[in-house]
């Protein structure tokens, strides 16, 4: 744990995987010695473009740039204290009721549903009262959260982005943002329990029947994370117990998923 | 904002001795205004940025056309986000890079599962022409000034965070790639980069 210090310089350079990465951002919210470092350490790795032979942009980015950028309101500036919680917007920007009631928790691939895709068959739907998911914004770098949040915080403010509520055993919940637009989900993960060691949570994304490895969540605390892959399409979300690394395949019988709704 | 230097580890607003073709105020300035809904700004942001916004995507993804679309991606980010840049934390380029090398790490990471990089770099490596307008505008002072400080790295530190920055590598690929042991490839790049960062008199 000492240790964590000595990520700075690897993170600083996103030399970090999607679990480190995470761990490492939990550190930098209480360890302002490690957010100055990483600070400087990145105006020191923004220089090394400049060691290397530049190109120019192609003519063609500039048009597609400035045509995009005429569609999108710049966000407005954090504002200290009393920053309005980022509310996850639903459909149209009501924080309200997304908080869709549970969804049917079923085996991948219409298999057998044992141990914990079992007990998950009993999760209670709580009424949740409205999807306001939290601090979002301001983790990791204070002052300058969103550059470690930014796919993360697109998704979330994307126009279509649709949020669900998922309850799952023993309390736990998951909060599932798609932007289909984007073809990017992101899913929050609240009260999972802890792991064996050198077991990990990893995520999946359902294309018809075919379960696609879409990164790790970090074991044993709350956390949001995009996931990786295409979710244009994707039908459903998984979540297994994989041993460290991830599986090439699901571990079926640890499933648990979240089916999404259609376009 | 002109304080010239910030006692603990700091960032600096203003780095005169490393500022690019624009001065960081500039780009600052640029960002500001971009952040109140000036397309005209966010323009003349593009200007000053985009060569090294795109040749960054191209170092790090390699194919040109998907770097095309990291760079797009980038640049709407920047402009979403700018109100949110904050000159106490740190310089509008590191800023901006930052942004854009992430999502340049992550599009060559997912991209992974589907198709070998190497091919993709063998597929696509035309050798894209040189523009000579943009090499003067870059490789003056500035770029010689790194390329030596990066000469004080030991061998080691310097592959390291060369792999980690344009090779998108993890520090435990990385370390692999090296032969070191596993959990040594971190300190090499953070080394490194205290040492370009001395060197170069930024950041602290």
């Amino acid at each position: 744990m000492s240790d964590i210090h000595a990520l700075s310089g690897a993170y600083a350079v996103d030399a970090l995987d999607d679990v480190e990465r995470a761990g490492f951002e939990r550190h930098l919210a209480t360890c302002p010695t490690c957010r100055d470092e990483v600070a400087s350490l990145e105006e020191a790795a923004s220089l090394l473009i400049e060691s290397a032979s530049p190109l120019s942009a192609p003519d063609t980015l500039r048009e597609r740039v400035m045509a995009e950028i005429a569609l999108f309101r710049p966000l407005p500036p954090l504002t200290g204290q009393a920053a309005p919680a980022p509310v996850v917007r639903g459909d149209h920007g009501h924080a309200a009721p997304e908080a869709r009631d549970l969804a049917p928790v079923v085996p991948l691939r219409r298999r057998r549903v044992p141990a914990l895709a079992a007990a998950a068959a009993v999760v209670a739907a709580l009424g949740l009262g409205a999807t306001v998911v939290q601090p979002l914004v301001d983790r990791g770098r204070d002052g300058q959260p969103v550059i470690t949040e930014s796919g993360v915080q697109r998704v979330l403010q994307a126009p279509d982005a649709r949020t669900q509520t998922y309850t799952i055993k023993g309390g736990a919940r998951a909060v599932v943002t798609v932007s289909r637009e984007l073809g990017q989900a992101v899913l929050r993960a609240e009260g999972l329990g802890d792991l064996p060691p050198g077991m990990v949570y990893e995520l999946w994304l359902q294309h018809d029947e075919r379960m696609v490895a879409a990164g790790f969540l970090p074991a044993g605390a709350d956390a949001t994370v995009l996931l990786t892959g295409d979710a244009s399409t994707a039908t459903a979300i998984g979540i297994t117990t994989e041993p460290e690394g991830g599986s090439p395949q699901p571990s079926l019988d640890t499933a648990i998923r979240f089916p999404l709704t259609k376009v | 904002m002109t304080e010239p230097r910030q006692s603990v580890a700091g960032v600096s607003p203003e780095t005169p001795a490393t500022a690019p073709a624009d001065s960081h105020a500039e780009l600052a300035e640029h960002l500001q205004r971009s952040a109140r809904g000036d397309q005209q700004a966010f323009g003349r942001l593009y200007e000053a940025m985009s060569a090294r916004v795109y040749g960054l995507a191209v170092r790090v993804v390699r194919d040109p056309a998907q770097a095309e679309e990291v760079a797009q991606e980038a640049f709407l980010e920047i402009w979403r986000m700018a109100g949110r840049f904050d000159p106490e934390r740190g310089s509008p380029l590191a800023w901006m890079l930052t942004i854009v090398h992430r999502k340049a790490v992550d599009r060559v990471r997912s991209a992974e599962a589907a198709t070998r990089r190497d091919t993709s770099y063998h597929q696509h490596n035309q050798p894209v022409a040189h523009d000579a307008t943009a090499e003067a505008a870059h490789a003056g002072l500035e770029a010689r000034r790194v390329r030596a400080a990066l000469n004080t790295l030991t061998p080691v530190q310097r592959e390291a965070l060369e792999l980690a920055y344009f090779g998108g590598y993890t520090h435990t690929e990385v370390a692999s790639l090296l032969g070191l042991p596993v959990g040594t490839a971190k300190t090499r790049i953070r080394d490194g980069l205290i040492r370009l960062r001395d060197t170069m008199g930024v950041g602290g």
